[in-house]
């Protein structure tokens, strides 16, 4: 079985530890990724600052390429999935705006035709968490996990129509299904500001210090997120901690691809983990 | 303390309109001002001056220029948090997008002044994406910061930058994608529907 | 053919319950359908009322025992609606009745198979999953009818097909029945009512607040359950995590409700009221020691009395009410408290604070199971599921023939719930007219016992009335000590004496000891005398041979700190009692004939409809209107929201009362004087010129738009009130349609010391007229000034329009008021816009004012003329606030639209059809009863002074020549109120009131004064 795969820019160069995680994982169900066929930038949150038309017309191109080949297509970004998601909202609902974008791309719309989902959707939602179970190979005992989604995965909800927006549940279902102890983890559903990082960089510091901070207030040996951004931002944080407050921060921050690699026995899981900004080798003693 | 006096005949009623009409800001006139967006901000928790419900209300007032000559507008982080929670579906994250591109279109005509960095970023990373298809982070960075004359945040970065470069995340080159003269197109006919 | 003069009621909470009275008091037979196993629906549930803080259970006992044993009334409980065919006047109906698996014809309520039912855990969900229940259970325990029920998903036998069986076992009655199944019944109606309720919002959907994963999280009807005295904590007020008393409560409003993004649009109208009603409980419940805070965007306690409620809260009892939507409540994990995160209107800070407790102020959505009834029956629904009805037929459904009441119309509180539920009752009673007394039957009554030159034989019922009193006064104690005293053969406790099962018991006793005196100590006869001598006549014994001891209100209420002196004082008041029981003497009220005609005061919309209503029941009617013209305030209405046109609705209801042959008019037309009593009063009018004779009096004297004082209103006539501008927007001149701006301020004259009601229907005013400007003109900006919005209900959606179409609100406080000026010629309004902190300067080219709608100066007379009393805002005062908001305390006398309080034309109009069918119920009957409790003359002893005639103002006594020369008293008996001033007047000892004796009055003195002594 295949599934269409949009990566996203950052999944070919920030985040290529999720990139490899996610399709190793993913192969390891039995499911093949198959990378769309030369698909561009979703135009991130920058695009729809500028001009909306623009961040919905570069989405369009994308699924247009996609409904060629896929009826299915798994996008690990959440940044990337909910613009996509947009263009079905907004085109489905106004059919004006629809004609307006095809014209723009110069190609038929067929919304509704392509399900666009997250990883953590698919593995939740359709493979199930009981299959996960039987997969497990390595429990991952001792590890102390704080699940952290982020905004973007779930919320606005109206349009990510994945878990709950105040109150999700689905990293923790898979962590505790991985064997690892999910903490209860306050913020979880906080901002980690990662949009203002570039240009506002004291505002994202201080959200991202306050959710690592309470990461090892509650003793997790590391973060598990489902967000290329919020992985980036915390991460980034961590390298520059000392410089900007003069204090250490090192908490590891993975995807829960990798954790699930961990678990599942995957080989390759060395190599993402090298990838890193913060080591999560640490990791490693702890799981045993 | 006697507070401020605005005359509402020096303001532009039409401002509330003109937000409602982008797309977007079509329900910013749903607002009854409860105050659940500012409660349930992200920034607002860290900068207090970032209050949406004052924004949304300057704005409903016809306070136009004050509105958008305001670094406050360009602060959103996209939480969602009160999208979720307003009872009225304003959808202030979209309304604030809204807000943001007549500031951009009233800074081309020179009618306003933007001092804050973001459109810079924006218009940085956009211009990536219409040069090779898809983003090009390194570059889009160095970019940013030159032109914003930012050295030292620069500087700051290269810790990071050699941690990355080690990790092989870093491209020292674009990669432009096949498609990339359809891209351009799509820009074209996006400036020409919209004026860009 | 002909119609069936019988309606099918389907849903039985305190809409279905008041119509279904109404409709068996005036000769309908009725079906009264329920789907849970009890009648009461929400009402039970409730702790206290609002705004009297009355206990609700206390109100609605009485009326569920009322339906309970009406001979006209047939309850069908735990059963569905399946099937109707047929049309107006001739239904057939098919009803699904739910197998119960205990046989209600044999079941007697005693509880043992519940005590030993080992299934306990089940959710009760009349607890609101609060507390739980065993899989066989009664809904309440003042619950009728008083049978068992086992809930089939539960029980060990039926759920999972297990041996346990134990409640068959212990039935001594044989009951049980495992092997019941559905079965289907048919009837035949000619009319329906659908009265189905709510449900709550589900307050899980707002996640953001915790429900469902925070303990002390509730919704408000979990916390009714929590304060409840019957409730699963007996009235301690604890949270749900620990048991703890919580110190600090905090109520979020409208959860789930104006909120279009995740709940509904619509306001729920009643959550405002009720959370201001539980924090003042609460505040009682724990004094001095609790903080109560209330989360409210806009304050709505529009109805009547609600103001002046949320006030004492503020004022008084010391609740907090803060101005914010909470954003966000946070469980602390340790402690279970709350942290809730909001911010302030002018605040530049969010805030973070922490309770114990925090109550979600649900909203109300449409029964669950409503889609499908109004499927079934091809009603129309509105867009958010309820009925839908329009604004002139305000209970009328689509379909001819079916009728609507209470919440499944419009969210709504009690008593307009309850006006519903008499309205529906008229409009069906209107239709049904020729089919009236074709299918009732009569209630018998046994023999009467004499019991002349009988030794008194004296029982004796002491009611714990939950922990009302039991709380308080040690009862079974009580009951040790009565059985002591002379002549009291028997005497019990009961958990509640007013239940229906306790009314068997005491006919019971009756008979087992053959007592020939009853006594019951227990609330105020105000509201249970009558059904416990209904009770005493049952039992075979004259009615007047009981006598009632209030140990609640005059004992346990109000000495909660002193149990034992309490107790020591119930024994008191109960010994008075039996004094005076056993003097007691059988008294026999006279039939009176009475006149089937009605008198409608006042020929404005709500005394048209009365009237109308009245006459197509088939009565006589009298419209009496002071001015030349019919119409009142409804005149100066020119267009609605909805889109209706009143003015032609005015020509046409005009020309149907003038062509109506039952309705006689006279207009220019004043009242002189009313004489005589329920079912034969004479009034006299325009100066003695005509006299009217009829059996009843509506009174719908109107009120009218207060003139202004303030906001140069009268000096400069760019300044108007709201009807005034109505008047110009039918036609708009230049002045309107050039308008650059406007201005709206609210409440004027309203919400203020000297007159501290709110006004009701002025924010609606303002936005249908702000709407209309829009519409002329969207370039004219349009600013309300307002302090809280109350666009109740459905009006909620134009207040969302108004938004939508840029009109704009600001919000003022009492003490800043906007400023009104004019200056060289140009008018400007100064108001301080709260949310930025500065002040707006605003030079609009009109001011609009929503003045105050005040009562009418001459209410007094007639208040004096009719006897029945004004409230202290000068609006007629009805005799019960919830329960019965169209009676006055006399009989025979009903109030309907503004004359009550200000209201909407759909109230006014409800409420005018309500008046006429609780009149029609009075006009069906042939004659009516009068009390046995009146006066009386010892001819001997009279002199004819003439002293008592002064004294009586029901003008009940006459003085008549006995011989030649010789004048003596007489008491007219059906004007006789037996208020007793006569007997106190009367030099000689002639004249006594029955009942109320010297020597019955004397006893009781002496028996009070025997413990005093025994004391010293």
């Amino acid at each position: 079985m295949s599934i269409g795969y949009y990566p996203g820019c950052s999944l070919h160069s920030s985040a290529k530890e999720y990139d490899l995680s996610t399709k190793a994982v993913f192969k390891s169900l039995g499911i093949d990724l198959k990378e769309l066929k030369d698909w561009n930038c979703c135009g991130a949150l920058e695009a729809s600052s500028l001009n909306p038309l623009l961040s919905l017309a570069l989405c369009a191109r994308n699924l247009a390429i996609a409904a060629k080949d896929y009826t299915e297509i798994v996008i690990p970004c959440p940044v990337c999935r909910v613009n996509m998601l947009r263009v079905e909202d907004e085109a489905g609902k106004h059919p004006q705006l629809k004609a307006k974008l095809e014209h723009i791309i110069g190609e038929k719309l067929q919304l509704g035709k392509v399900a666009i989902k997250h990883p953590l959707e698919i593995i939740i939602n359709d493979i199930g968490i009981d299959k996960i179970k039987e997969r497990v190979k390595k429990p991952l005992g001792n590890l102390k996990v704080a699940a952290y989604y982020g905004c973007l995965l779930i919320r606005p909800s109206r349009i990510t129509q994945f878990d709950d927006p105040e109150n999700p549940r689905s990293l923790s279902e898979l962590i505790t299904v991985l064997g690892a102890e999910d903490l209860n983890f306050p913020f979880k559903t906080k901002c980690c500001g990662g949009a203002l990082l570039m240009t506002n960089e004291d505002l994202t510091f201080e959200m991202t210090k306050n959710i690592l901070l309470s990461a090892k207030e509650i003793g997790a040996d590391c973060i598990v997120t489902a967000c290329n951004m919020c992985q980036m931002a915390l991460e980034t944080l961590c390298i520059k901690a000392g410089a900007k407050y003069n204090i250490k921060l090192d908490m590891p921050v993975i995807y829960f691809t990798e954790l699930m690699g961990l678990a599942f026995g995957i080989k390759d899981v060395k190599g993402w983990f090298k990838k890193h900004l913060v080591s999560p080798s640490l990791i490693y003693s702890k799981v045993g | 303390m006697e507070s401020k006096l605005i005359e509402v005949d020096k303001l532009d009623p039409n401002f509330k309109y003109e937000i409602a009409r982008q797309p977007g800001g079509e329900k910013i006139l749903q607002c009854f001002a409860c105050g659940t967006c500012s409660a349930s901000c992200s920034i607002r928790e860290i900068d207090e001056k970032f209050n949406p419900r004052r924004i949304i209300r300057m704005a409903v007032l016809g306070m136009k220029k004050e509105v958008l000559e305001s670094d406050l507008i360009w602060l959103c982080a996209d939480c969602h948090f009160c999208y979720e929670r307003c009872p009225q579906d304003v959808r202030f994250v979209e309304v604030i997008q809204a807000i943001r591109n007549i500031a951009i279109l009233q800074a081309k005509e020179g009618k306003i002044k933007i001092e804050s960095p973001n459109p810079l970023f924006a218009e940085v990373f956009v211009d990536s994406i219409r040069a090779h298809g898809r983003v090009w982070e390194t570059g889009l960075m160095g970019k940013f910061f030159l032109k914003r004359r930012d050295y030292s945040k620069m500087f700051s970065y290269a810790p990071l930058g050699i941690k990355m470069a080690k990790a092989g995340k870093l491209a020292f080159l674009p990669h432009g994608i096949k498609g990339r003269r359809k891209v351009k197109e799509i820009f074209k006919k996006v400036e020409k529907e919209e004026g860009l | 053919m002909s119609k069936t003069g019988a309606v099918l009621v389907v849903g039985a909470g305190i809409g279905g319950m008041q119509a279904a009275l109404d409709l068996a008091e005036s000769g309908f037979k009725v079906y009264l359908l329920e789907r849970q196993p009890s009648i009461g629906g929400r009402m039970p549930q409730l702790d206290k009322t609002f705004p009297t803080n009355d206990c609700a259970m206390c109100t609605l006992a009485p009326r569920l025992v009322d339906i309970g044993k009406h001979p006209n009334i047939k309850l069908i409980t735990y059963a569905e609606l399946e099937e109707v065919k047929g049309d107006v006047g001739n239904f057939d109906v098919k009803i699904k009745m739910l197998p119960r698996y205990v046989d209600i014809e044999k079941c007697v309520g005693c509880g043992a198979c519940n005590e030993k039912c080992p299934t306990k855990k089940v959710l009760d969900t009349f607890n609101e999953d609060v507390s739980t229940r065993k899989a066989i259970y009664a809904m309440y325990p003042q619950g009728i009818p008083l049978c068992y029920t086992i809930d089939k998903e539960n029980c060990t036998v039926l759920a999972k097909g297990k041996k346990c069986g134990v409640c068959k076992k212990v039935c001594a009655r044989d009951a049980i029945d495992f092997n019941q199944q559905e079965k289907i019944i048919e009837l035949k109606v000619g009319s329906i009512i659908l009265s189905p309720g709510y449900d709550k919002f589900d307050a899980k959907i707002r996640g953001e607040y915790g429900y469902g994963r925070y303990k002390n999280v509730v919704t408000s009807l979990q916390f009714e359950r929590i304060l409840s005295s019957s409730g699963p904590f007996r009235g301690h007020l604890q949270r749900l995590s620990d048991g703890e008393e919580p110190k600090r409560i905090a109520w979020i409003q409208c959860v789930g409700s104006r909120d279009p993004n995740k709940g509904n649009a619509y306001c729920s109208a009643v959550c405002c009221t009720y959370a201001v009603k539980q924090a003042i409980i609460a505040k009682e419940h724990i004094p001095g020691k609790l903080d109560a805070t209330i989360f409210y965007m806009d304050m709505r306690t529009f109805g009547k009395g609600f103001e002046e409620y949320y006030n004492r809260a503020k004022d008084v009892y010391g609740v907090r009410f803060i101005r914010t939507r909470v954003a966000e409540v946070k469980e602390i994990g340790e402690t279970k408290n709350l942290i809730l995160r909001y911010e302030i209107e002018d605040g530049n800070k969010v805030k973070e604070e922490e309770f114990d407790m925090v109550v979600l102020s649900v909203g109300l959505i449409p029964k669950g199971g409503t889609k499908e009834l109004a499927q079934r029956l091809g009603v129309g629904l509105n867009e958010y599921g309820f009925c839908q009805t329009s604004e002139f037929a305000p209970v009328r459904t689509n379909k001819p023939g079916i009728y609507v009441a209470g919440v499944f119309e419009a969210p709504k509180d009690i008593p307009e719930t309850v006006m519903q539920g008499s309205a529906a009752a008229g409009e069906a009673a209107s239709l049904l007219a020729e089919a009236r007394g074709t299918l009732v039957t009569h209630k018998e009554y046994p023999p009467e016992i004499d019991v002349t030159g009988q030794e008194p034989r004296i029982g004796v019922f002491v009611c714990h009335c939950g922990i009302n009193i039991a709380g308080v006064v040690d009862v079974p104690q009580v009951v040790e000590y009565v059985k002591t005293l002379p002549n009291v053969i028997h005497a019990e406790n009961n958990l509640y004496t007013c239940s229906q099962d306790t009314q068997k018991l005491i006919i019971e006793k009756i008979k087992e000891h053959n007592l020939n005196r009853v006594v019951v100590a227990s609330c105020t006869p105000k509201t249970h005398e009558p059904l416990f001598r209904d009770t005493t006549r049952l039992g075979g014994l004259n009615p007047y041979l009981f006598e009632m001891a209030n140990i609640r209100d005059q004992c346990s209420w109000v000495h909660q700190k002193m149990p034992e002196a309490a107790t020591q004082k119930a024994k008191d008041l109960i010994r008075m009692a039996v004094a005076k029981a056993r003097l007691l003497e059988p008294l026999y009220p006279k039939f009176l004939e009475i006149n089937h005609e009605a008198l409608v005061i006042g020929g404005g919309l709500a005394g048209m409809t009365t009237a109308l209503s009245l006459a197509d029941q088939g009565f006589e009617t009298h419209l009496v209107e002071k001015k030349s013209e019919l119409g009142g305030m409804f005149r100066k209405v020119k267009y609605l929201s909805e889109g209706d046109d009143p003015s032609k609705r005015l020509k046409e209801l005009i020309e149907k009362v003038k062509a109506h042959k039952n309705i006689h008019l006279y207009l220019g037309t004043t009242i002189d004087s009313v004489k005589g009593s329920v079912g034969n009063f004479t009034t006299t009018l325009n100066g003695g010129e005509k006299k009217i004779d009829h059996g009843v009096i509506i009174v719908a004297t109107g009120a009218s738009e207060l003139r202004p004082k303030e906001y140069l209103y009268g000096q400069d006539g760019r300044v108007m009130t709201q009807l005034e501008i109505e008047e110009h927007l039918v036609n708009p001149q230049s002045q309107i349609r050039n308008a650059k701006s406007i201005v709206m301020v609210q409440c004027v004259g309203s919400r203020e010391p000297d007159r501290p009601y709110c006004s009701r229907v002025c924010c609606q005013e303002a936005i249908k007229n702000a709407l209309k400007i829009k519409e002329i003109n969207p370039k004219t900006e349009v600013y309300i000034l307002y302090r809280d919005m109350r666009s109740y209900g459905f009006k909620e959606i134009y207040y969302q329009k108004a938004r939508e179409k840029g009109v704009i609100f600001i919000r003022y406080d009492e003490d800043n008021k906007p400023v009104v000026s004019a200056g060289d010629g140009r008018l400007a309004v100064q108001v301080r816009e709260p949310l930025l902190d500065v002040m707006l300067k605003i030079t609009p080219d009109l001011i609009v004012l929503s003045p105050a709608i005040v009562p009418n100066e001459d209410n007094v007379e007639l208040s004096k003329l009719l006897k029945v009393p004004l409230n202290q805002n000068g609006f007629f005062l009805e005799a019960h606030m919830k329960l019965r908001p169209v009676d006055f305390s006399t009989d025979g006398i009903f109030l309907a639209g503004l004359c009550h309080s200000p209201k909407s034309i759909e109230e006014s109009i409800a409420q005018a059809q309500a008046a006429s069918a609780r009149a029609g119920a009075i006009l069906s009957q042939s004659h009516l009863t009068a009390e046995g409790i009146i006066s009386c003359v010892n001819e001997a002893l009279c002199r004819g002074c003439g002293l008592c005639k002064e004294t009586c103002v029901f003008g009940a006594i006459e003085l008549i020549e006995r011989a030649p020369g010789v004048l003596i008293s007489n008491v007219k008996e059906g004007l006789c109120k037996g208020c007793g001033a006569c007997s106190v007047v009367c030099p000689t000892g002639a004249m006594s009131l029955r009942h109320y004796t010297d020597d019955e009055v004397l006893v009781m003195v002496e028996s009070a004064l025997k413990s005093a002594a025994a004391e010293i």
